[in-house]
């Protein structure tokens, strides 16, 4: 009580825990294009809260929809 | 017996009979080379996301098999000097991607055998409305 209010952000929580997903699938462009930057890169554990093991899963699915041109290296 | 997941991206510029000799023929040599072919859809043409081989569009066609190992090998050296290929990749399913392979599959057949009880069901109905009319 009368203490300064601290800036207090909301605990970001790892989708796919929660959501208990089984596995991230490369085929679903439309989840992964959820966790790129507009210009395609994968965005870090920092901005979107997701835990170490399924950054590491959402990874490897990237990589594969990028090798097989539904995802795109480099956006322009 | 592994299951393998397999990515195709033909040539879009080939006609759909081209295609479908294309699909049949890489088939062919799984099914020779021991192998079984669960999957084969068609994606149809969807446009690349960057350029590969000078093309911009491609035709993508996803495959499932079971097949032992030997038979990818024989397949990715077909793919490599198969002139309508432009792209393929070959991922073999883990635990979790098979449960929940199996699972859409049932999921499949289950609906075919829906459907074809109401197809028999309805028969019934029309045959017993034919006999009750005559």
């Amino acid at each position: 009580m009368g203490m300064p209010q601290k800036r207090f952000q909301r605990r970001k929580f790892c989708r796919f825990c929660s959501e208990k997903t089984e596995f991230i699938d490369y085929k679903d462009i439309k989840l992964l294009r959820g966790f790129l930057t507009e210009r395609g890169k994968i965005l870090s554990r920092r901005m979107t809260g997701t835990c170490a093991k399924h950054q590491r899963d959402l990874n490897e699915s990237i990589m594969r929809a990028r090798n097989i041109a539904i995802l795109s290296f480099v956006e322009k | 017996m592994n299951i393998y997941e397999n990515f195709v991206i033909l040539n879009a510029s080939l006609s759909d009979e081209e295609i479908t000799a294309a699909v049949t023929r890489i088939k062919d040599l799984v099914v020779n080379a021991g192998g079984e072919v669960i999957r084969a859809d068609h994606w149809g043409r969807r446009k690349l996301s960057y350029e590969i081989k000078k093309q911009a569009k491609g035709f993508y066609v996803l495959f499932v098999y079971k097949a032992p190992a030997a038979t990818i090998k024989k397949l990715e050296e077909l793919y490599k000097v198969f002139d309508p290929v432009i792209k393929f990749m070959v991922i073999k399913l883990g635990p979790k991607q098979i449960k929940h392979l199996e699972k859409a599959l049932a999921a499949e057949a289950e609906q075919k055998a829906a459907a074809a009880e109401k197809a028999v069901a309805e028969k019934a109905v029309t045959e017993q409305a034919v006999k009750s009319e005559a």
